[in-house]
């Protein structure tokens, strides 16, 4: 019977899984700047027909080559998020993977919404919106991401949401093709402090069967441990309360006086 | 003339204040970085609904990541070429409306407009002035401020002379950034926090500020504008804004002061500067926020006005001053509660 419960549970998960994701090489690059970031391309079919792209946050497209099993992703020069595109093709399947970079640069004309309106792939996920600067995927928090088929929303579509410290969890996206998701606070040790916690990885997947070709996309982002391990938004309520409570008693001190040169008391 | 300066001087601000808290929602999520980015008001980048925001963030960012990477490379051309563009734009635009930015757009000023007439309807005692004394000591930290938390502290942390944590430490105590992100239904920005004695000592120093700055502002006007950087980094570019205030008095103003009553910045020169003068001579002091009250509240014809392009856009009149000081005293009258005697008693 215990048996029976995993394989069930394992079922809708392998039914959903796709392979095809990026994968950041540690200790090259860092989540913002100018940067060179270092990538590899996991689970690759070996004989498919692969193409690699970066988008620019321009719209130009860049072909990148591989080294060494591995991509190197230079500054380009312009602001803002880029869009690092893989697509692995074959008779009867087509695989994309993406993940959004970010780079300083010089500003460019286009938005974050003109990249993400760019069609990648016929199965996307779509990030709703990209986290605006000054912000980044965290853990513990809701974010939004679109499932489309053909720039169309696919309702009630299974989706795996994947953490590689192991975190793993069936979703669906809702009645608009919208996903809602609450990325898992799954660190295993934290340490107080932003830039002491080394970023998590989180992997999005998802797959359709249409006309005999299967499509499967996957999205892949660096998420980082949630402020509040160490941030206590009760002790700063009573911080500000104990500031209140003394500008109270500091206006019934401050005495009445009047700005009027000739009505003026010096105290 | 218009009919009352302070209702549309409000209508811009309360325009302005949607748009700097709110405005991501109308003209995109994306848009704080691309406006601007350093726009001259108290607009925070840790609030996630707004349309841009204030210059001190880039200010003290690029002090912090930027000058000692470029004292070590020996190449101050990367330090100072972004340093001088966020001058450069904050400069640009300030050129166009001058210290206006104080008092029309930035919108931790409306909310401190707001608290005080929050404070004057629910009946609360009115500290209608600090004393001459006061003024003169509160008068220097503004510029402590700025040269202390917005430019010596990041440079001697990018110089490694301080722990990381003295980055960009005016933003870790500015009550804008608890007030806007809270307004945007987000407590994430009211915290202490406990992973270094630097951050838990700046983040409680924050917290305080702003529950002090509600509370003060509930009686007397701008008090956190008092001490404000950005009020000093204005002050410092003051001569060559486009907008001005000016002055030409008579020997009436001596006896009169009724302008340096209105001033919501305790600008006492107002009353008696320029008093004598052949030609109106510009009086946009260092801490004024060219509101307008000053010219409003003068009784005498064109003794203050409000310049641009040294074209005056609003002068004092009698007629003016009459209808205003009328409005003002039915305004003052409507009171919802009266939680003091003493204001009761005046009404």
């Amino acid at each position: 019977m215990r048996a029976l419960i995993v394989f069930v549970l394992w079922m809708p998960a392998f039914m959903v899984q796709a392979d095809l994701y990026w994968q950041p090489v540690p200790g090259r690059g860092g989540a913002h700047g100018g940067a060179a970031k270092m990538f590899k391309l996991a689970e690759q079919i070996p004989d498919a027909k692969r193409t690699v792209a970066l988008l620019h946050s321009d719209l130009q497209r860049n072909p990148l080559e591989v080294d060494k099993g591995l991509y190197r992703v230079k500054g380009s020069g312009k602001n803002n998020y880029h869009a690092l595109v893989a697509r692995e093709e074959g008779s009867d399947y087509r695989h994309l993977a993406v993940r959004y970079l970010y780079f300083n640069g010089k500003p460019v004309d286009s938005s974050p919404s003109d990249l993400l309106a760019e069609s990648l792939g016929e199965l996307e996920i779509v990030p709703d919106p990209l986290p605006r600067e000054h912000w980044r995927y965290t853990s513990d928090k809701p974010y939004r991401f679109r499932v489309q088929f053909n720039g169309k929303p696919l309702p009630e579509q299974p989706v795996l949401v994947m953490t590689e410290t192991g975190s793993t969890e069936i979703l669906h996206s809702d009645s608009d093709g919208v996903l809602k998701l609450v990325i898992p606070d799954d660190f295993a040790t934290v340490v107080p402090g932003a830039r002491k916690n080394p970023p998590g990885e989180l992997r999005i997947f998802s797959e359709v069967d249409r006309e005999g070709i299967n499509y499967q996309s996957s999205l892949s982002m660096s998420y980082y441990v949630n402020p509040s391990h160490w941030k206590s938004a009760s002790l700063g309520a009573m911080a500000a309360l104990g500031g209140l409570l003394f500008g109270l008693w500091l206006n019934r001190r401050l005495p009445a006086h009047s700005r009027r040169k000739k009505r003026c008391v010096q105290i | 003339m218009c009919a009352n300066l302070t209702l549309v001087r409000r209508s811009v601000q309360l325009l302005m204040f949607v748009f700097l808290v709110y405005g991501s929602v109308v003209i995109g999520f994306y848009a704080a970085d691309k406006i601007s980015g350093a726009l001259p008001a108290l607009s925070c980048a840790y609030d996630s609904m707004n349309a841009d925001y204030c210059a001190l963030i880039p200010l003290q960012h690029q002090l912090h990541h930027r000058l000692g990477a470029a004292a070590d490379a020996g190449n101050w051309f990367m330090f100072l070429m972004p340093f001088l563009t966020t001058v450069g734009t904050f400069l640009l635009l300030f050129v166009f409306l001058n210290k206006a930015f104080c008092g029309w757009v930035c919108p931790l000023g409306f909310f401190q407009e707001v608290m005080q007439l929050i404070g004057q309807k629910l009946g609360l005692r009115r500290v209608d002035s600090l004393t001459h004394g006061a003024v003169d000591k509160i008068r220097p930290v503004k510029w402590l401020m700025l040269g202390g938390l917005v430019l010596v502290l990041p440079a001697l942390t990018s110089l490694g002379f301080l722990s990381d944590e003295w980055g960009d430490p005016f933003c870790q105590i500015c009550p804008s950034r608890i007030m806007t992100t809270l307004l945007t239904g987000s407590n994430e920005q009211l915290f202490v926090d406990t992973s270094s004695p630097s951050y838990m000592a700046l983040s409680i120093t924050g917290d305080f500020l702003f529950g002090l700055m509600v509370a003060l502002a509930l009686t007397m006007r701008q008090p956190f504008c008092r001490i404000c950087p950005m009020l000093a980094l204005h002050a410092v570019f003051r001569k060559v804004g486009l907008a001005r205030l000016v002055k030409q008095g008579s020997s009436r103003c001596e006896k009169c002061g009724l302008c340096a009553e209105a001033c919501p910045m305790d600008i006492r020169e107002l009353q008696s500067e320029f008093n004598a003068v052949a030609r109106p001579k510009d009086i946009t002091l260092a801490d004024c926020t060219l509101c307008g009250r000053c010219v409003e509240f003068c009784p005498d014809k064109d003794v203050l006005q409000l310049r641009y392009l040294n074209v005056p856009v609003f002068s004092s009149s009698p007629a003016y001053f009459k209808r205003r000081k009328k409005a003002q005293t039915q305004w003052d009258s409507v009171k919802l509660i009266g939680f003091s005697k003493a204001e009761k008693e005046k009404v």
